[in-house]
């Protein structure tokens, strides 16, 4: 149901406001977002160097067009391996957690930008230039059918004995074990998904923009809208990241745009307001009884009942 | 009856410091064996070398003959190893329901552990509940059940008795006796010597990381080296 709205409303977008640069990003940011969803929400680890993997499924595509003239579907799907092969190599970071493990994510993100802005081969002082392959409309409906299967992936993930897990994990790896869970593959598994959406959301960024130097992809700001968004919408539902990156982006779009540097003061207090107030995101608020914070239901007025009687 | 589970000459050491040294034991199937022993004797170390949440330093642990040292706890979960927690870990953002759901039963059980857990221990009619909203008694069972639910031919049972009620004390006896009848052999920690004749065979006394008796309970009360190890010489 969530993904039929989401689809049609994401394929109305055009008529609603047509500004296909600014649809198509958000598109992108709303897998970045899903992307964080599945390891923060579900997993619990917070990847801050999660742009790290739209960088190398950026460069990935792009070079891949460069060098072999693939297509731009299978530009797409090397930007997804690319941003896999990655994850796959920082994956021992996982058996960090924590604060430790969001530096680590952070500093291995800022090391492939430095290899990316300094090589020759990956154009990192002229700057990537890529041909059109597709028309702005073609992109963004790539793009909304990208962000439609990926809502199949979160529910999938929410409703599964796989995401039972991740949810398990996240709350104690040592009892998951001894209930049968393979911590370390399943949270690998987790990582690689998506790190693959972030991949396909460089794919499609680098398809959009065509014409970039490394600063941009690697711009850890990616990272912190990335979460934000997640964080504001409500992680470990489907439509919460979706909320998150419609309201926020839109925001930053009406005005942002020319005080940018306000929003990223404005999102570091969000972040902080959410953590302390709003740990659940918006849709805590409409979620179930237990899922709202205390002083929601305080405010309301509406009586919890006991969940069960015993 | 044949041997279950063989542990043979198991160390473990954290830095400096030897935790366990020297442990040789066996259970036997169907078998109820208590482990005692003075506070930071290793009981609880030994139960964490044994369901796999620390590797030895030295020794092996064999389950039905294989050797399991130092495997992943899920490997020895499916194999039907299990535990339960001193301080219960039932797995905080989850329903009871869903805590159960989660587990992936051993498919090796030779126990007859074919119910329904949650009715087992008593926890059926607060199945939707989020952990968060049990009492701590309750956690307790949960813990018990999600071990069950793996369905192990052996449990380790760690202070299950700690910190509840009489009422609860007795339940939790029973239930444990409930699991020998059926078959399952039980490793049970505890302080609580009452409770422990209720539910066990033969008991292991481990004295600063080593076993130093072998017998039964009531053996072991009155040995002299236990009543050392407890009270003090002068006593």
């Amino acid at each position: 149901m969530p993904l039929v709205v989401v689809g049609a409303v994401l394929a109305a977008g055009p008529s609603l406001y047509n500004n296909l640069a600014f649809l198509t990003t958000l598109t992108i940011y709303i897998l970045l977002a899903q992307g964080v969803n599945i390891v923060y929400g579900f997993t619990g680890y917070l990847p801050f160097g999660f742009v790290g993997f739209f960088g190398a499924g950026i460069y990935g595509s792009s070079l891949a067009i460069v060098y072999w003239h693939v297509g731009g579907y299978a530009a797409i799907g090397l930007g997804a391996l690319t941003s896999v092969v990655a994850a796959v190599i920082v994956s021992p970071l996982l058996r960090l957690s924590g604060a430790y493990f969001a530096l680590a994510t952070l500093a291995a993100s800022q090391a492939l930008y430095f290899i990316v802005a300094n090589e020759s081969w990956t154009f990192g002082e002229s700057g990537m230039s890529l041909p059109l392959l597709f028309s702005p409309t073609a992109l963004y409906v790539l793009s909304v059918v990208a962000v439609v299967l990926t809502l199949v992936v979160v529910v999938y993930v929410r409703d599964s004995h796989f995401g039972l897990s991740l949810r398990a994990i996240r709350s104690d790896a040592v009892s998951a074990a001894m209930a049968g869970v393979n911590v370390v593959r399943t949270r690998t598994i987790a990582w690689l998904v998506a790190a693959a959406l972030a991949g396909v959301a460089g794919a499609l960024w680098a398809l959009m923009t065509s014409a970039f130097y490394a600063e941009t992809p690697f711009d850890l700001t990616i990272s912190v809208y990335a979460i934000v968004f997640a964080l504001f919408g409500g992680v470990r539902t489907v439509i919460g990241p979706v909320v998150g990156a419609v309201v926020l982006y839109s925001l930053y779009q009406y005005i942002g745009i020319s005080n940018p540097q306000y929003f990223e003061l404005i999102y570091g207090l969000l972040i902080v307001v959410l953590v302390l107030f709003l740990p659940g995101g918006l849709t805590s608020l409409v979620g179930g009884r237990g899922d709202r914070p205390a002083w929601w239901n305080r405010v309301v007025r509406r009586r919890s009942a006991p969940e069960v009687t015993p | 009856m044949s041997t279950l589970l063989e542990v043979r000459d198991v160390a473990k050491s954290f830095g400096a410091f030897v935790a366990l040294s020297g442990v040789s034991l066996q259970v036997d199937e169907g078998q109820s064996l208590g482990l005692v022993g003075p506070n930071g004797s290793g009981k609880t170390t030994l139960i964490n070398v044994l369901s796999g949440v620390y590797k030895p330093t030295h020794g092996s642990v064999a389950l039905r003959g294989r050797d399991v040292t130092g495997l992943a706890p899920h490997r020895l979960c499916a194999l039907g190893m299990n535990r339960t927690f001193q301080v219960p870990r039932p797995l905080a953002g989850l329903t009871v329901a869903e805590n159960i759901a989660l587990v992936r039963p051993s498919r090796h059980g030779s126990a007859d552990l074919d119910f329904d857990v949650l009715e087992f221990v008593g926890l059926a009619r607060v199945a939707a509940r989020r952990v968060s909203a049990l009492t701590s008694g309750e956690q307790k069972l949960l813990d018990l059940a999600r071990a069950l639910a793996a369905r192990p031919d052996v449990l380790f049972v760690d202070e299950l008795g700690a910190g509840l009620n009489p009422s609860e004390l007795d339940h939790v006896a029973d239930l444990l006796r409930a699991l020998r009848e059926r078959g399952v052999a039980l490793v049970v920690v505890e302080h609580l010597m009452g409770f422990l004749e209720q539910v066990v065979d033969q008991v292991v006394v481990l004295n600063a990381g080593t076993p130093i008796f072998e017998g039964t309970l009531r053996q072991a009360i009155a040995d002299p080296r236990v009543i050392e190890i407890f009270l003090g010489t002068h006593a």
